[in-house]
């Protein structure tokens, strides 16, 4: 065990100020050097920036002026992510029936990890960094593999990240969750995390690496939620890195609770005819600001990148994606599809980035988005950046009202206006939900049919 | 189930469509509504339904004794009465399958689908209107053509059994095999336990379905009633014979402008 991870169970974080006590938080932090290293450097660019403000394009509809970072104080320390209890767990319990594997993490403490065997034997790493350091010994090579390619992709992001939150999340990183899947290695069955946090004014950072070798393939969900009331803030960020040829698909479900306030910084990184699948449903949270920067770095690389967004009472959501085209003949999907009901206020910026290198790009972007309300607010602004010729890029946005002629002849069937309402709500989603994981679907609708309005 | 219609006066956006209708119609029975364009068929079809966009001004529509005027849509389609309409909106993201299954649920409550047959049925009824089987998962109406939306709404009365359908010029735009499949589909329902008020701007229909009565409408009002003959008679003559009969010269005046 390495000096750094010992300090944990002797420090309490309790009620430490995430930004002012920074750096007294890095220091009851455990992990590798590099990771110690990335915080530090992190940190010294929190404190070098200031917050992001509306007079920068990508943050011109979302004002963080009002909220008080100050206030926001760090979750008290989680010995049970150092405890030996859930190694012992991936080692002899079977993850749930029909998935690969599956981490349960409540408030930063992860309560478990259970890999299959097989697949452990094939090398697949999956669970928080820490106790993967313990379970895989140095030595293997999945292990220094999965070290090191989880390592570059977090400090080329931090090398690439461009504003405040992203660095104050690299700072307060903690226990990042990966999963390695080593070349030629397919899954079918799908790895499920499961995030849940509570607290009140607490902040927390969590961290995903997906890493696919050459020629493999995987399915990932991960969902986020609340246990309890309680304002949350959470500074997520992932990298989804997917080598030659491999593919990935990923679902990501935001359930927070209506006091939360989530900021998610994702990265995208797709080889030589690789592939992946991303999908994002914020179905929750009182104010969101999110990106997802998809780069195509091999030729032939293609990735589908499709959102669904729900903002209803007063919530305030900005969805932004970026497909950045950086090698020749790379094709990328961006399907994002919006409702927003009451006073709420949504945001959808696209942009499709062509590089010089990018010839034979094949770049699609549309934003559909249902208002259901006088009150309520769609923005949409897709934009291109294309610096080559030869490419074909379009994008298309809409939005609209329902249809009263639908309700109508939903009625003449027998459907009452709040189950017409519901159904042709749900139906705005149901092209991308179809796209998602069979145990995810049914979850979705449930989620888009109890945010609906039950009249217009 | 009876239908009577009382005087019924209906606008919409202001403009007065129906100005006073009487008909009275039963389960059972086929009448056919015939009229020129403009001369409310359509407005009258949105009415018994309660489409909100129109106002009744005036009069009533009876179902088995009952005003139903004040009831919803969805409140008059659950006593049986049905819709097939003139052009079949789209839902997206609603496959067919789905769609059907709930409707049906609510149309036969409390009975257990599965026990019933349904999906049998459904593949059965398909067959019969000569339709892909593959319409079970497409989105409804979505990216159907013309004749695909009509036998669509068909399908769905066949399933769904209506008391009494109104069919709004269903026959509209369709070539001839197509119009065979909706006739088919009416003769196979048609029997002791369903009506229908089939609309229609042309006689081409009822050569494959027989009404029982023929009306015609003619600025608002039901001008004359009476059987198959009667469609006949229209055939033979054209509309203008009927601005001729019941035209009044202030309509004939306003027509010409």
């Amino acid at each position: 065990m390495s000096p750094a991870t010992r300090t944990m169970d002797e420090t309490t974080t309790s009620g430490m100020a995430a930004v002012e006590q920074l750096e007294e938080y890095q220091r009851t932090l455990s992990g590798p050097q590099w990771l110690v290293d990335l915080r530090a450097v992190a940190r010294a660019k929190f404190h070098a920036s200031e917050w992001p403000t509306t007079s920068e394009e990508e943050w011109r509809r979302t004002n963080l002026s009002p909220f008080e970072f100050d206030l926001y104080t760090v979750p008290s320390s989680c010995t049970e992510a150092d405890s030996p209890s859930p190694v012992v767990a991936s080692h002899e319990t079977p993850p749930p029936e029909g998935t690969a594997g599956r981490i349960d993490v409540v408030s930063g403490a992860v309560q478990n990890v259970r890999v299959r065997e097989d697949l452990r034997d094939a090398g697949v790493v999956f669970g928080d960094l820490a106790s993967c350091l313990r379970e895989f010994p140095q030595e293997e090579p999945a292990a220094s593999a999965m070290v090191g390619a989880v390592r570059s992709a977090m400090e080329r992001s931090l090398a690439i990240a461009d504003n405040r939150l992203e660095y104050w999340h690299f700072a307060m990183v903690a226990n990042p969750i990966v999963l390695y899947v080593p070349a030629g290695v397919r899954i079918d069955e799908t790895f499920e995390i499961a995030l849940a946090f509570s607290g009140e004014e607490v902040v927390y950072a969590p961290h995903l690496v997906v890493v696919l070798g050459k020629e493999a393939s995987a399915t990932v969900v991960r969902r986020v939620s609340s246990t309890e009331d309680g304002e949350v803030m959470l500074v997520d960020a992932s990298e989804l890195v997917v080598g030659d040829g491999a593919r990935l698909h990923y679902t990501d479900l935001m359930q927070m609770n209506e006091e939360a306030l989530v900021f998610r910084n994702d990265r995208g990184n797709v080889g030589r005819d690789g592939h992946v699948h991303r999908t994002e449903a914020a179905l929750g949270a009182d104010f969101v600001k999110t990106r997802y920067v998809s780069e195509l770095t091999g030729p032939g690389a293609d990735a589908v990148l499709n959102g669904l967004y729900f903002a209803r009472s007063e919530q305030h959501m900005d969805v932004r994606t970026v497909q950045q085209h950086r090698a020749d003949h790379t094709t990328s999907r961006a399907h994002y599809r919006g409702a927003v009901s009451e006073e709420g206020h949504t945001v959808y910026q696209g942009l499709i980035q062509v590089d010089a290198t990018a010839r034979g790009t094949d770049a699609y972007l549309t934003n559909k988005n249902l208002v259901l309300g006088e009150s309520a607010r769609a923005d949409s602004i897709p934009s291109l950046n294309i610096q080559t010729d030869d490419v074909r890029c379009s994008h298309g946005s809409t939005t609209g009202k329902i249809d009263p002629g639908q309700i109508f002849y939903l009625g003449t069937r027998g459907y009452s206006r709040a189950e017409a309402l519901r159904m042709l709500v749900e139906g705005h989603f149901e092209d991308l939900i179809r796209q998602t994981p069979e145990s995810i679907q049914e979850e979705l609708r449930a989620l888009i049919i109890a945010r609906t309005p039950a009249e217009l | 189930m009876k239908i009577e219609i009382r005087g019924l006066r209906a606008t919409v956006e202001g403009t007065e469509i129906l100005k006073g209708i009487d008909l009275s119609m039963n389960t059972g029975e086929i009448h056919a509504l015939m009229g020129p364009n403009g001369s409310g068929k359509s407005t009258l079809s949105n009415v018994i339904l309660g489409h909100p966009a129109y106002e009744v001004t005036g009069g009533e529509i009876l179902v088995d004794g009952e005003n139903v005027l004040d009831l919803e849509v969805d409140e008059r389609a659950r006593l049986g009465l049905f819709l097939a309409f003139q052009y079949p909106v789209e839902i997206p993201g609603v496959t067919v399958g789905r769609f059907l299954k709930r409707a049906a649920e609510i149309r036969f409550e409390g009975e257990d689908l599965r026990a019933k047959g349904f999906i049998k049925e459904l593949r059965g009824n398909m067959d019969f209107l000569e339709m892909d089987q593959q319409f079970i998962n497409r989105y409804l109406n979505e990216g159907f053509s013309g004749g695909e939306k009509k036998r669509m709404e068909i399908l769905q009365m066949l399933m769904l059994k209506p008391r009494f359908a109104v069919m709004d010029e269903t026959d509209s735009g369709l070539d001839i095999d197509a119009l065979k499949v909706v006739a088919k589909g009416v003769n196979h329902l048609r029997g002791p336990d369903f009506g229908a008020l089939i609309i229609t701007h042309y006689q081409r229909i009822l050569q494959h379905v027989t009404p029982d009565y023929v009306h015609v409408m003619y600025q608002g009002r039901v001008v004359t009633s009476g059987d198959e003959q009667l469609a006949h008679t229209l055939e033979a003559h054209g509309y203008d014979w009927v601005r001729e009969q019941f035209g009044s010269p202030r309509d004939a005046i306003e027509e010409a402008r």
